[in-house]
């Protein structure tokens, strides 16, 4: 079977750059409300590339937090793609060379993306892949930041649910075909959710907490398939 | 600090995690446990990102977010097309907001 290549990868990442723009026009213009440079902006998209974790850190920036506390914050918030970093270590025998560069692009979405490709895929698959998100994280993070309010407010509103409806489109056909696919993911949505709603420990405890029970969960009830 | 100085820590501190478990897994010598307990986190990890954040997608909107997901999963059930899947739900989310739903 021939292995997965750049094209292949360029093309998987088409749905992460379409759900990416349209959040990072928002990080833009919320840049823009804040005050801060199209460099400092860039260089958040540049260096950072975490969604959520740049709008938390800027906000805190904002509030006149310390940069201590910003940076802990940033590292809990993250520290979930370290367990995805380590799952997808599992599929694929990645070049050492290039790896600084692999890891570099791993989110919640490629990795979600790569997980699920159940054809063997070559480092240049997982780098196209990547390249074709963080494009479209730091093109959008651009555009909002120097077009400011292009997107009508109903649609602005409507996209703000890209991202959820493509991890929904990976998970279902995966839960379709495997029972305990979906049991997995139940019992880390639920958990998730019951840990915030609970507001015991932090939303990047809650979500680590969360992935490590369902995988335990699912490693103590289910056996090799 | 200067701005440029933590975002260059913040950069630090999400790449280290992303970074070390790839020279950390010897694919070949992994127990089979620990593969096995690995081979579940995507669906762990796309259920606690689905929830409960979703259900927040649409600021200060619950139910349209609500609604816009549950769209997602029925449109992801018959297409396993992703663009597809995140189109339709845009639009039909777009539909929810137009018609009236406030909340």
């Amino acid at each position: 079977m021939k292995s997965l290549r750049l094209k292949d990868g360029v093309l998987a990442g088409i749905p992460v750059f379409i759900g990416y723009f349209p959040i990072a026009v928002t990080f833009g213009l919320l840049a823009v409300s804040v005050k801060i440079s199209l460099l400092e902006t860039l260089s958040f998209s540049v260096i950072v590339f975490a969604g959520a974790s740049q709008f938390v850190g800027l906000n805190m920036i904002i509030a006149g937090i310390g940069a201590g506390e910003i940076v802990l914050t940033t590292f809990l918030l993250n520290f979930r793609h370290f367990l995805m970093s380590a799952s997808l270590s599992t599929k694929s025998s990645f070049n050492s060379g290039l790896i600084p560069f692999i890891a570099f692009g791993i989110t919640d979405e490629t990795f979600s993306v790569a997980s699920m490709e159940k054809r063997t895929f070559s480092d240049s698959y997982i780098l196209g892949l990547n390249f074709t998100a963080y494009s479209g994280w730091v093109a959008g993070t651009v555009a909002g930041y120097l077009a400011g309010d292009f997107l009508p407010p109903v649609l602005q509103e409507s996209i703000s649910i890209c991202l959820y409806a493509m991890f929904v489109a990976i998970l279902i056909p995966a839960a379709r075909k495997s029972f305990r696919a979906g049991i997995i993911a139940l019992i880390a949505g639920i958990s998730n959710s019951f840990l915030e709603y609970s507001a015991i420990f932090s939303s990047g405890w809650n979500i680590i907490i969360s992935i490590l029970a369902a995988s335990i969960a699912g490693m103590v009830f289910f056996s090799e398939e | 600090m200067e701005l440029i100085g933590i975002i260059i820590l913040m950069g630090v501190v999400t790449y280290l995690p992303r970074l070390i478990p790839m020279y950390l897994i010897d694919v070949e010598r992994i127990p089979v446990k620990l593969k096995l307990f690995l081979s579940f986190i995507p669906y762990a990890a796309l259920g606690a990102l689905i929830l409960p954040g979703s259900i927040s997608a649409v600021n200060g909107k619950p139910v349209v977010s609500a609604l816009g997901i549950l769209s997602a999963v029925i449109i992801a059930w018959f297409s396993s097309n992703i663009i597809v899947t995140m189109l339709l739900t845009v639009a039909a989310t777009f539909i929810f907001i137009s018609i009236g739903f406030q909340f």
